[in-house]
């Protein structure tokens, strides 16, 4: 039993953090915006297809250029499409469930819908800790997510940027009277999401696998860590992802893999309901 | 004989304590004056009072009861009703539509939408936009959407904010005669104290949450702490 | 006779007539037909309530699960597991949105739906509910309708039947205070009336047809299965169906089906499934981004730019 539990905390701490960084994005643009978009986790899918291909040719060369160009790839998306909808939510939502959509069906078409398992880690070999056994490379990749988690966390103090970040969603028409470009802010919280998407995608695709529908899950936590957390709260991201990792290691290990959605949006339901406003930050809609 | 009474009540907003044990006591047939500086409480009160909002303590009873469990809407069928401060409508709605709408929970015949039309001076304009409509005329449409459930008690949010002096004028003689004639009572919630003096019997001023004199509107006037209030 | 029933007489004499026209395509047309059903239903209440909802499968998947299971495990007889799955769906479905609509508004209940249904289908498939639900096998062989006259007769009928039903609720008190509902609940509660409760009903028909639809459905497919029944890709389909016709008449979805219908029968032959999918999203995408309307309300006034 003890061991059950070393094993959902360290497990829980090191998903935490990967989920933290894929959803970081997720939760400032629904802040900034206040709408959601459904088309991120589709990116988190492109950008852990462009992993897997790449790094067939140019091996570990292939994550920087997985980042960066998801980072991309999520500007385009924001500069296309987003920034001409982005005053209607219901808009966007639709738009983007239909670019979500037709982007599975493209990688449907090339790679069908079977998984892609078990590409080689960059950094290979375990080690031991407390007795459960950790491979480094999920190691390095936690840290680095709890590193960039708290790294966001000071530039939302420290920055102009983040700042702005953060106070939009306090209050939109107090921004646009003191003159913060909007476009310009949610341009570089694309980008940045996107990085961030694209370093998310090689460990939860290396982790849990690749396929054409693998967009659904991500999709889930990112919207349950964002309203459990408050919408473009990042303290509010920190706590929730915390919770919400535990909680999805403790039901897979100890419960059943596959309530793990249920189990998740569960939650972000019964925090829809009774605490609307998440643990800090503000509802939607 | 009472039809409204609020006991003790505090509203709390994150931060903010906005109403501070209040209490009031509305007689039948009465018009109310509810006057304060800015951000004293006023639309914070009514807005309590219909249900928008649920007192943190205390209660309120109309015609005797808790009102506490009500919904806004339980509270309007009950005889409660109220203007918005900033005209409130739907576009691509007409005009009749709107008074309609008030008629429809107490199933009040379709003749009545005209009558209230023509009460409050929107009879040719029926069919009308609200979005086509003068200060005035939206002024009325708030009225005449108040007047449309029937109400026993009519909460007037700011309705003299924005009109002229001779359209205020209008609407007071138009409040007036609804009071008599239908017995309507009237709380009316004022910036303009010019406009309330005309209209009112008795006169409560809150301050910062706090309700700080009642009587009379000369009484009130002479008061030491509301003129301090008021001026500063 | 009123112009709205005259207007529902001449579709359902046009639908007819096309299957007479069609009668080698009989399936094709049928299929239309549950689908114009579906869309028609799922637009009735988002297009009317203010209130997006992504999860309307559910009253057909709960019904057609219901029917599937009484009439495959407990071998009743299909006439009466069909009801039984009627009221099972409507109602079940009604129970779970009705409360959910309530409790949260806006973007969150069409996230929360939306989500639902990825985790609904997750749940079907997981290994206890197999002994009932077949699991990834779904249940089969149920009994099954056949495709045939009396079959595309009767669905159009009822298709028609609801649609003026649908029109006639709209046009009704509890469609006048939609119309504000939708717009601003807060004119709604002042005037004295509960916004929900008359979303609320909103959704009990639409949940109504969506289940009767739903059973007809299941027992014409002959099994019961997440993919025609609690599937995102059947959510989305009606959806998209909708939208292109034109969510906001009823026509407009009928039009949108038979459309989407008929393309991907003609798509069928020449490209596979997936690039199929992506067409069918696409076209819901631009009509969504370049004419929100939808495609139904552009012919019907081109229509009248050409008589005069």
């Amino acid at each position: 039993m003890l061991a059950d539990i070393i094993y959902v905390i360290i497990y829980g701490f090191v998903f935490a953090s990967l989920y933290g960084i894929m959803t970081v994005g997720f939760s400032f643009i629904c802040g900034l915006g206040g709408f959601y978009d459904i088309a991120l986790p589709a990116y988190l899918m492109v950008g852990a297809f462009i992993y897997v291909k790449l790094s067939e040719y140019i091996g570990g060369w292939a994550l920087p250029i997985t980042v960066i160009s998801t980072g991309i790839i999520c500007l385009l998306h924001y500069l296309v499409f987003i920034k001409r909808i982005r005053e209607d939510a219901f808009v966007v939502f639709f738009a983007t469930i239909f670019i979500a959509l037709i982007i599975q069906s493209i990688f449907e078409y090339f790679f069908t819908t079977s998984y892609i398992y078990n590409y080689p880690p960059l950094i290979s070999g375990h080690i031991n800790l407390l007795g459960v056994k950790l491979s480094k490379d999920l190691i390095v990749g936690g840290v680095i997510g709890w590193i960039a988690l708290f790294g966001l966390r000071y530039m939302t103090r420290h920055t102009n940027i983040g700042r702005a970040i953060i106070a939009i969603p306090q209050s939109t028409l107090g921004s646009r009277i003191i003159g913060i470009d909007i476009t310009r802010i949610q341009s570089f919280v694309y980008f940045l999401g996107g990085l961030l998407l694209g370093t998310g995608a090689y460990f939860y695709g290396g982790y849990l696998g690749v396929n054409s529908h693998m967009w659904s899950h991500p999709l889930i936590i990112m919207f349950t860590i964002t309203v459990a957390g408050g919408l473009g709260s990042i303290d509010g991201v920190i706590l929730a992802t915390l919770l919400i990792g535990i909680l999805e290691v403790a039901v897979v290990t100890l419960i059943d893999p596959r309530l793990r959605s249920v189990v998740i949006l569960m939650v972000g339901l019964l925090i829809l309901i009774f605490k609307p406003k998440g643990f800090a930050g503000k509802r939607i809609g | 004989m009472t039809i409204l009474e609020v006991k003790n009540i505090d509203k709390l907003f994150p931060g903010v304590k906005a109403l501070k044990d209040v209490s009031m006591t509305i007689e039948k047939g009465e018009i109310r004056g509810l006057i304060g500086p800015n951000g004293s409480g006023k639309t914070t009160m009514i807005r309590t009072i219909l249900g928008f909002y649920k007192q943190d303590k205390g209660d309120i009873l109309y015609e005797g009861e808790s009102l506490f469990k009500d919904d806004i809407w339980t509270r309007v069928n009950k005889g409660l009703s109220l203007t918005y401060q900033t005209p409130t409508y739907v576009s691509g709605l007409s005009i009749y539509r709107h008074i309609e709408l008030g008629t429809i929970a107490k199933n009040i015949p379709g003749k009545r939408i005209y009558e209230i039309a023509e009460e409050v001076g929107l009879a040719d304009n029926v069919n009308k936009d609200p979005s086509e409509l003068t200060a005035l005329s939206a002024k009325k449409l708030e009225i005449a959407k108040a007047l449309s459930t029937n109400p026993q008690l009519l909460m007037l949010d700011e309705i003299f904010a924005g009109l002229s002096f001779e359209e205020g004028e209008q609407m007071i003689d138009m409040l007036k005669n609804l009071n008599k004639e239908k017995d309507m009572t009237i709380l009316l919630i004022d910036h303009n104290l010019r406009m309330v003096k005309k209209m009112v019997n008795k006169t409560t001023v809150i301050n910062m949450g706090v309700v700080i004199a009642e009587g009379s509107f000369d009484e009130i006037i002479e008061d030491e702490e509301v003129r301090k209030a008021y001026l500063g | 006779m009123t112009k709205e029933s005259t207007k529902w007489i001449i579709v359902f004499i046009l639908l007819s007539a096309s299957t007479v026209l069609f009668k080698n395509h009989l399936y094709v047309l049928i299929y239309a037909s549950f689908f114009a059903i579906f869309a028609m239903s799922w637009s009735f209440f988002t297009s009317f309530s203010g209130y997006l909802n992504l999860g309307h499968v559910i009253f057909i998947g709960i019904a057609g699960y219901t029917t599937a299971i009484f009439n495959y495990h407990l071998n009743f007889p299909m006439i009466l597991s069909m009801p039984i799955g009627v009221i099972a769906g409507a109602g079940g479905g009604w129970l779970l949105l009705n409360p959910l609509h309530r409790k949260i508004s806006g973007l969150s209940f069409e996230m929360v739906t939306f989500l639902g249904i990825l985790v609904l289908s997750d749940l079907v498939l997981t290994s206890y509910l197999r002994p009932i639900t077949g699991a990834d096998l779904g249940i089969s062989p149920i009994d099954s309708l056949l495709s045939s006259f009396p079959l595309i007769i009767g669905l159009n009928l009822f298709m028609c039947i609801s649609g003026y039903l649908f029109v006639r609720f709209l046009n009704s008190k509890h469609g006048k205070v939609l119309d504000f509902a939708r717009k601003n609940t807060d004119l709604v509660k002042t005037a004295g009336l509960d916004p929900h409760k008359y979303s609320g009903l909103c959704l009990l028909y639409s949940g109504i047809v969506g289940a009767i639809g739903g059973v007809l459905y299941i027992h014409f497919s002959g099994s019961a299965g997440v993919s025609n029944t609690f599937s995102l890709s059947f959510q989305i389909h009606m959806i998209v169906m909708a939208i292109i016709g034109g969510r906001f008449s009823m026509f407009g979805s009928i039009f949108g089906a038979y459309f989407v219908i008929l393309l991907e029968e003609y798509l069928r032959g020449v490209v596979g499934g997936p690039v199929e999918n992506m067409i069918i999203y696409s076209i819901g995408f631009c009509v969504y981004f370049f004419s929100p309307e939808g495609l139904f309300p552009k012919i019907t006034g081109l229509k009248k730019k050409l008589i005069g």
